[in-house]
């Protein structure tokens, strides 16, 4: 089982939809856990949503709880939620690209992408990472060809990745191949 | 179109009636047997109502239930709290029970469940259409300036990606609807319209925009993103150019195609969710729109209430995340948006719907007409730009007294 903790998006359900290709999916909102189901998950993905990483304390705890214990993947928001955690700080951006289809570059820090060639993905995000930044084990593995802002991170060891495009929009035409390569880890 | 004696006599009565535009023509309700006032509290038991309506009957006209669901309505199901507004105590929907269908086209036919449904009514003295007052709007520039740069900050901080600022023009006047919503489809006929003739309000809309057409298993949605003026110089291919390479224009839009298939997604079954036509333009009295159309096949055991939940208020003319743009709306609009951006449509006997966006019409109660337009804050609009959008969406309408 997939489980999605919900951050009130309105592209959540195109997430469902992408993951149920590859296993049963359980959604919640973000501040009602179920526990019990999220025990039986072999991934938490982390959703897309509105605002920054320090309005949503509940997800930063499970998070924190759960990395090293269950694969975790953030997408957007949740891609910043799990920066946040490691330290990173995520700021707003001058240019903005709501809705926007860029091309993304793979850099040689991605063990899970290292072979495929650039692609095109989705974007919706206002905040981005502030860099540099620093971890021992949690990497940038892509950026956007135009602004160069981090796209992707892996964490190979805790099995923890993060996406800052939307691998469920129609502007991802390899989205589901993206999701794939993760399941598969 | 030809002069009937039936429709002239309906149209000369006082009979509260509801014509809503068809593929080939026009349909007419009337002798309403039942008319359902809502608000948040009796919602649960009309969809109980309608999924009652699944009985089998041997009536000539089946049951349909015909009306609308106003925005605070809408905001109301989907939990999206509530504050004070300014409001003039219009019904939050209301939902109409027809006997009388009549089919406006080539030629006229009329179904009853009333035997002497042709002798049913009281003649009334015929309503001029009079302007008492001028038209005024709640927004002069300069507030929605102010409006503007709020949500364009808001929209830097990640708190909504894109959001629709109403403005609403409003002007004291007696209207006849019927005059003037067949005046306003010699005009502008567009695929959504409807005219609501109650004894105490009156709605006439050109709709454009298809939230909701559910047959069967199956449900399409057309939702509208972009807008451009018509003058003499433009035309469709000149339109569908200027759409295309727009970058605002076009990053609207996609913006509003997944959320509009993520709204569809709730409620349909995993992988039939597709984008049938993706970004054309439709051709309008003053103005280009630039339209998709997405499709999917529900869940079983779906009920009515899971897909107005699901879907409305519609997305396009709230803006995305649907949730926090809602909140962030509702603290900025002083006033009401009344019908503007709810939904006008049907359920019928065998659950099949059809449902609109309300926009591009006129609310008239208590001798107060009033036309609500909305346009986008996206990160690289202007404040004059969209200011003016809300004015030629207003134009046609505007034009009509």
């Amino acid at each position: 089982m997939i489980y999605i903790v919900d951050h009130q998006d309105s592209f959540t359900y195109n997430l469902v939809h992408l993951l149920s290709n590859f296993d049963k999916v359980y959604v919640s909102s973000h501040s009602n856990i179920n526990y019990l189901a999220l025990s039986k998950s072999k991934l938490i993905v982390l959703s897309p949503g509105p605002g920054e990483p320090k309005n949503y304390p509940e997800t930063s705890t499970l998070y924190k709880k759960y990395k090293g214990k269950k694969k975790i993947l953030g997408i957007c928001l949740g891609f910043q939620q799990i920066l946040y955690n490691e330290n990173g700080k995520i700021i707003q951006q001058k240019k903005i690209f709501h809705g926007h289809q860029s091309k993304i570059n793979i850099l040689k820090s991605s063990k899970l992408f290292r072979n495929s060639k650039p692609f095109k993905v989705g974007k919706y995000h206002s905040l981005k990472l502030k860099e540099p930044f620093k971890s021992k084990d949690t990497f940038i593995t892509m950026r956007c060809a135009e602004t160069k802002v981090a796209m992707a991170i892996e964490n190979i060891k805790s099995r923890v990745y993060g996406f800052q495009f939307h691998p469920e929009s129609f502007l991802t035409p390899n989205g589901k191949h993206i999701i794939k390569k993760i399941l598969s880890t | 179109m030809k002069k009937n004696l039936y429709l002239e006599k309906l149209y000369n009565s006082n009979k509260p009636l509801i014509i809503y535009k068809v593929k080939d023509g026009y349909d007419l309700f009337t002798d309403f047997s039942k008319k359902i006032k809502l608000n948040n509290n009796n919602l649960n038991i009309f969809f109980k109502k309608i999924e009652e309506l699944k009985k089998p009957s041997k009536k000539k006209v089946k049951d349909i239930y015909i009306g609308f669901f106003g925005y605070r309505l809408l905001c109301g199901l989907i939990n999206v709290k509530k504050i004070n507004q300014h409001s003039i105590n219009f019904p939050d929907g209301v939902f109409y029970k027809p006997e009388t269908i009549i089919k406006i086209r080539k030629k006229i036919t009329t179904q009853s469940n009333l035997k002497n449904y042709q002798n049913l009514f009281k003649k009334q003295t015929f309503v001029k259409t009079n302007i008492l007052t001028p038209f005024n709007v709640n927004l002069n520039f300069e507030k929605y300036k102010k409006i503007f740069y709020q949500f364009s900050k808001n929209i830097r901080e990640g708190k909504t990606y894109q959001i629709k600022v109403c403005t609403k023009y409003s002007n004291k006047s007696k209207i006849d609807p019927v005059i003037m919503f067949w005046k306003l489809m010699k005009t502008n006929a567009a695929s959504e319209s409807f005219m609501i003739r109650d004894k105490n309000y009156s709605i006439i809309s050109c709709s454009p925009e298809t939230l909701i057409e559910k047959k069967g298993q199956f449900i399409t949605t057309k939702p509208i993103a972009g807008t451009m003026r018509k003058t003499k110089r433009t035309n469709l291919r000149k339109a569908l150019h200027f759409f295309k390479n727009n970058i605002k224009e076009t990053k609207e839009h996609n913006m509003i195609v997944d959320m509009e298939r993520s709204d569809l997604s709730k409620i349909c079954k995993y992988n039939s969710v597709k984008i049938k036509k993706l970004k054309f333009v439709e051709e309008h009295k003053h103005l280009y729109h630039y339209v998709s159309e997405i499709r999917g096949k529900l869940k079983k055991n779906i009920t009515t209430k899971e897909i107005i939940k699901s879907m409305m208020p519609g997305g396009s003319v709230i803006g995305c995340p649907k949730i926090s743009t809602l909140n962030l709306l509702n603290q900025q609009e002083k006033d009401n948006r009344n019908i503007f951006t709810g939904s006008f449509g049907y359920i019928n006997s065998k659950l099949d719907m059809r449902f609109n966006i309300i926009i591009r019409s006129i609310l008239n109660y208590k001798n107060k007409s009033e036309i609500s337009v909305a346009s986008g804050v996206v990160i690289d609009s202007t404040p004059k730009k969209e200011f003016n959008e809300n004015y030629i969406k207003a134009k046609s309408l505007l034009n009509l007294f």
